[in-house]
């Protein structure tokens, strides 16, 4: 007798699979596949509520690792993850591991030859004309024996349909730069965290083994006479979810990533620029697509590297991919994939593609003509986008099909697939919806590895609505293969160079920046608290005679020095409004200085820590909610939100204190903060110190607050505060963290510490130029502050043009 | 009969300010072709490179890249070559040209697939129904492919004025055919974009032609600086090189650098300059003469 207990369980009895597709959840007799049962006993014993629940939590989180690797704060709707797997059986996932095998070897001997022998053309597989007229083919590539080098195409990506048959068909291959498997180990461990039990109760097949591959296959790259290579990924320059991808790998794998500024090709290599000058790189991992990657030989960039070509060819660095990848990347092979497999493996094509045709041919031409909204219809030339002919205005179809039988080389025409369908909540509710797998490949000395899982892309199955949900690919029920269960047989894994002593100049200046930020903000987080907190219980401060110089001090230490702020009504309004002003989003002020804040930590990712990351994501959430507050114009909910902000940036500080290794990256986050703290003191001492003061207690006991000195000075001199004791505790001494001179003396400390090769000699001998005129001569303060000023943005401009300018300030290239 | 060339071939940049280092990927050095060897060849420039690499790129032209890693404020090139050229044989029949295509499709030659690549549109040298339009006149089907060709250079020939410094380097050939006036590559990216709207193929071929005349012949036009013309491929016989701004077919007194699919492929000096932006100041020196 059949049980009836899976159909009847809530949630699923309304779930109708698409009359026609392929579903992944339940069978034609409408039962539930054996494989997802296991899943959904753990699914059900939560209930609804804490589903709802867990799908937040899994979008914040995924939202949360996001923000940790794009700079782009506000990305435009980003994939979501839905909380329910895409459950696959090792016996079905099986099929696609030995094809996706197959085709990755494939696509490699098919590259080799189009660049080198081009056998395919000569014996009539490819047509000419869809491979030289192609925008992929790079006609600067050569030999491709030469080009493809040790690299060919390390990684390669397919996506995968299910068709109405249940057969696996391959809609697009990614070879170029082959992105998705760091979505994956994202979406794996999010989903690791959301159901703690489930994954290991249902042993889903790990993504570990085909990650240290993968790293593995870096360490077989290497030229054989590097002791110590680097390997360095270069991130793409606009993409934000390839960004994404890059950073998580880069992270996960310990290699520095790269943007093209901070490589250049000297003498036939590629070096990272760091702070001890120029140091050799032996692989890239590339992630940025070839056509962008040298504006010398592969095709008119912006970015790029000129040169790269030429370090390749003169053997100093392997590209990974090779140049050349991406001419097999897409549609435009699939008509020809089953007949190149033939002649150059010997072997009939396993994992098939779907339906394609070349219009070249007049049969095919014509089939495809005469049922047109069945295709899409790709150009090589890469003249027209790819598109759904049928769906376009009824003169434009009319144009194309001209255009189709005049230039009918240029074009291939993709069978429009019914996806199969997979369960995935929308709106509370299991709906099917279409889904598609990105699989991934990845070759090793010892053979192509698949990666056992994946992420899949889920679309209505109706056109509109939703935007796509993304999904973790569960295998279950057994071992794919043996390959793939295990860690490879130990690969020699070379050292990389060694990271403490080597610091590349971009992540130099980014910490530093962090560092510069970092203690903006906290000055004026403290400062903006304690003249609230004062408002708070003094009445008549607004009122007060002593109030002018420190609002004037405010607006030194946030941006807004030069303009006096004018507003109408009375004094109280004026505090409010400078207060808010102080830490609004112009330039300088609070929210601005969190923001650059996030941003420098985002350049400098590889040397925080996870906690780090944690205390940064606080603060971001922290700067949504002050701008609340403020734009409410709610007095309480600003106080509250500063404490937080003080919180999490004395956290941020601690961190670097407690977790960061020391070395030059260290050194350079210390010297921005000491640098920023020295310049902004300075700023604010020369408004607030210089003059006759109306009132002096309250004013030097704000002053002494925000330093975080009040105590300490009570303690020293149990005394009325006196002019020259607060100067000569905020300014001189040389025991107070808070100090001027403090900051002068942690900078020399820093500086000291830098390799002997880092140029230091001349910022530290302007740093103890600086120090002299606070200790030596007995001038007035305002005439020390007046010295000192125009010196330390002198030390600044030392810091840019010793160790910054060749990164930052992009150096301008004329071609010609 | 043989001629001897000594070619030189200076060129000096003057950047009006430091620039700090520089790539330069360079055609300089004559490959040899049925008719052409190369005797001796060299190229050089001040400030010396530091990194350098000779190689044949993609079209077996003869390539030179360097880097020079210093501060400096101007680039010498010197080219020198001696060659040996043999006159050009024309083809003493050839098929229709409305079968070209599926010929050299059928011909599994090395050359072959080059004018594959060629009649493909590129860059500088596209397709259009404007130039397929402005070519067909010379194409009546049937009409064998050297005929149509030779009356098309010459045509072209008559419709185009040369015109130094009428054009850069960028000008696309319609807007060439619409002004009626231009240099040699010019008449070479019009020739070659007239001949792939008709599915023919044509590269570019970049070279130098004789400066002073010998007694009893005219002086040549583009010989003051580097020359280029086209070719188009027959099948079953092989690249037919045409000077459209001479009107030769074959040219006579021309000795070849490289060819490709237009100047992009082959252009003498192409580099990038690191530092600030500068003027580039340019001048050619070219001298071509028997020995």
């Amino acid at each position: 007798m059949r049980q009836a207990r899976e159909v009847t369980r809530p949630g699923l009895d309304s779930y109708r699979p698409v009359a026609g597709r392929f579903d992944e959840l339940v069978d034609e007799r409408g039962e539930v596949r054996p494989h997802w049962r296991p899943f959904f006993d753990t699914w059900f014993t939560l209930g609804p509520d804490e589903v709802v629940r867990r799908q937040s939590v899994a979008r914040r989180m995924v939202m949360a690792e996001r923000s940790a690797h794009v700079t782009d704060s506000e990305p435009e709707r980003p994939e979501e993850l839905d909380p329910i797997p895409y459950v696959v059986s090792a016996e079905t996932w099986r099929v696609i591991d030995q094809g996706m095998i197959q085709r990755s070897v494939l696509l490699n001997a098919i590259v080799a030859d189009l660049y080198g022998e081009r056998r395919l053309v000569r014996e009539g597989v490819v047509p000419a004309s869809l491979l030289f007229g192609n925008i992929a083919y790079q006609a600067a590539l050569t030999d491709g024996a030469q080009w493809l080098g040790g690299g060919h195409l390390t990684m390669t990506a397919a996506d995968v349909v299910r068709t109405a048959d249940g057969e696996f068909r391959v809609t697009r291959d990614v070879t170029d730069v082959a992105t998705g498997s760091g979505h994956a180990a994202l979406y794996r461990s999010v989903m690791a965290r959301v159901f703690p039990t489930a994954t290991r109760d249902l042993a889903v097949c790990s993504l570990d083994p085909w990650f240290s591959s993968l790293h593995s296959s870096f360490a077989h790259h290497t030229p054989v006479d590097v002791q110590s290579p680097r390997t360095v990924v270069l991130g793409p320059d606009d993409d934000d979810d390839v960004a994404v991808e890059a950073s998580y790998l880069a992270t996960a794998l310990g290699f520095h990533l790269a943007d093209a500024s901070d490589l250049v090709v000297r003498s036939g290599r590629v070096w990272l620029r760091a702070l001890g000058g120029l140091e050799p790189v032996n692989v890239l991992w590339r992630r940025m697509p070839e056509r962008l990657c040298d504006p010398l030989e592969l095709g008119p960039s912006a970015s790029g590297i000129p040169g790269l070509v030429q370090a390749v060819c003169s053997g100093s660095v392997v590209v990974s991919n090779a140049f050349g990848s991406g001419l097999v990347e897409g549609q435009w092979l699939h008509p020809f994939l089953e007949g190149a497999c033939d002649i150059l493996l010997g072997e009939s094509l396993q994992l098939l593609s779907l339906p394609a045709h070349w219009l070249g041919h007049p049969d095919h031409r014509n089939a495809v003509l005469s049922d047109l909204q069945r295709f899409e219809i790709f150009d090589v030339t890469g003249i027209r986008a790819p598109q759904i002919v049928a769906a376009l205005p009824e003169p434009e179809i009319e144009a194309w099909i001209r255009l189709a039988h005049q230039e009918p080389h240029r074009f291939v025409a993709q069978r429009r697939p019914d996806c199969g369908t997979t369960p995935t909540v929308v709106g509370g509710v299991l709906r099917p919806l279409a889904s598609s797998l990105r699989i991934q490949a990845v070759r090793t000395d010892s053979g192509v590895s698949v990666l056992p899982g994946g992420v899949s892309h889920q679309t209505p199955t109706a056109p509109g609505g939703a935007t796509g949900l993304g999904k973790d690919v569960w295998i279950v029920g057994g071992v794919v293969s043996e390959r793939t269960a295990r860690p490879l047989p130990s690969v020699a894994v070379l050292p990389q160079i060694d990271l403490r002593s080597s610091l590349p100049t971009r992540s130099a200046e980014s910490l530093w920046w962090l560092g510069r930020n970092a203690e903006r903000a906290e000055m004026t987080t403290r400062f903006a608290r304690v003249l609230l907190a004062r408002n708070d219980v003094d009445p008549h401060l607004a009122c007060s005679s002593w109030l002018e110089p420190v609002l004037a001090g405010l607006r030194s230490v946030s941006g807004g020095a030069g303009g006096d702020a004018v507003v109408e009504g009375g004094r109280s309004e004026q505090l409010s409004h400078e207060v808010a002003l102080a830490l609004g989003s112009r330039p300088g002020a609070l929210a601005d200085s969190l923001h650059y804040l996030l941003w420098s930590a985002r350049a400098a990712r590889g040397f925080l820590s996870a906690t780090t990351w944690k205390v940064l994501n606080d603060l971001a959430c922290e700067r949504a909610t002050l701008e609340l507050a403020l734009e409410k114009d709610d007095g309480f909910l600003v106080s509250e939100s500063l404490d937080r902000t003080l919180v999490e940036l004395t956290a941020l500080s601690g961190l670097g204190i407690d977790s960061m290794v020391r070395g030059p990256a260290w050194s350079f986050l210390n010297i921005g903060r000491a640098l920023e703290r020295a310049l902004q003191s300075i700023n604010l001492f020369d408004e607030t110190l210089t003059v006759e003061p109306g009132e002096a207690e309250p004013l030097y006991s704000t002053l002494l607050a925000a330093a975080e000195s009040l105590v300490a000075y009570r303690r020293r001199y149990r005394s009325d505060l006196r002019i020259d004791s607060v100067v000569d505790m905020l300014v001189r001494d040389v025991s107070n963290p808070r100090s001027v001179v403090f900051q002068l003396d942690r900078i020399a400390h820093c500086l000291a510490s830098l390799p002997e090769s880092s140029n230091r000699v001349g910022p530290a001998a302007r740093v103890a130029e600086i120090r002299d005129l606070f200790t030596s001569a007995d001038e007035h303060l305002s005439v020390t502050f007046s010295a000192a000023r125009p010196a330390l943005l002198q030390l600044i401009g030392d810091f840019a043009s010793t160790w910054f300018t060749q990164s930052f300030t992009q150096e301008l290239s004329t071609t010609r | 009969m043989t001629t001897r060339y000594r070619v030189i071939h200076r060129t000096e940049y003057a950047y009006g300010a430091s620039i700090n280092s520089e790539q330069t990927i360079a055609h300089l050095l004559p490959r040899d072709t049925y008719v052409q060897t190369a005797i001796h060849s060299e190229v050089t420039c001040v400030p010396a490179p530091t990194f350098r690499r000779d190689y044949l790129d993609a079209f077996g032209n003869r390539t030179t890249y360097w880097s020079i890693e210093e501060p400096h404020d101007g680039l010498v090139v010197t080219a020198m070559c001696l060659v040996d050229t043999d006159v050009s044989v024309i083809p003493p029949e050839s098929p229709a040209w409305d079968d070209v295509a599926w010929l050299m499709a059928d011909e599994h030659s090395t050359d072959a697939l080059m004018a594959m690549l060629c009649a493909q549109r590129s860059g500088l040298a596209p397709a259009s129904e404007v130039l397929a339009s402005y070519a067909r006149p010379s194409f009546p089907p049937r009409r064998p492919v050297y005929d149509a060709v030779v009356e098309f250079c010459h045509r072209l020939h008559e419709d185009i004025t040369f015109v130094p410094g009428s054009t850069d380097v960028t000008t696309p050939a319609e807007e060439v055919l619409r002004r009626r006036e231009g240099v040699c590559q010019d008449f070479a990216h019009l020739a070659i974009g007239s001949l792939r709207s008709l599915g023919l193929p044509a590269r570019y071929v970049s070279g130098y032609v004789e400066t002073e005349a010998p007694e009893g012949m005219t002086k040549m036009v583009g010989s003051d600086a580097s020359h280029a013309w086209f070719a188009t491929f027959i099948p079953g016989w092989g690249w037919l090189d045409l000077d459209p701004t001479n009107d030769q077919a074959p040219p006579e007194r021309h000795v070849t650098l490289a060819w490709g699919r237009d100047y992009t492929d082959v252009a003498p000096l192409r580099g990038v300059l690191f530092g600030p932006t500068v003027e580039q100041r340019l001048s050619v020196s070219v001298d071509v003469a028997r020995v």
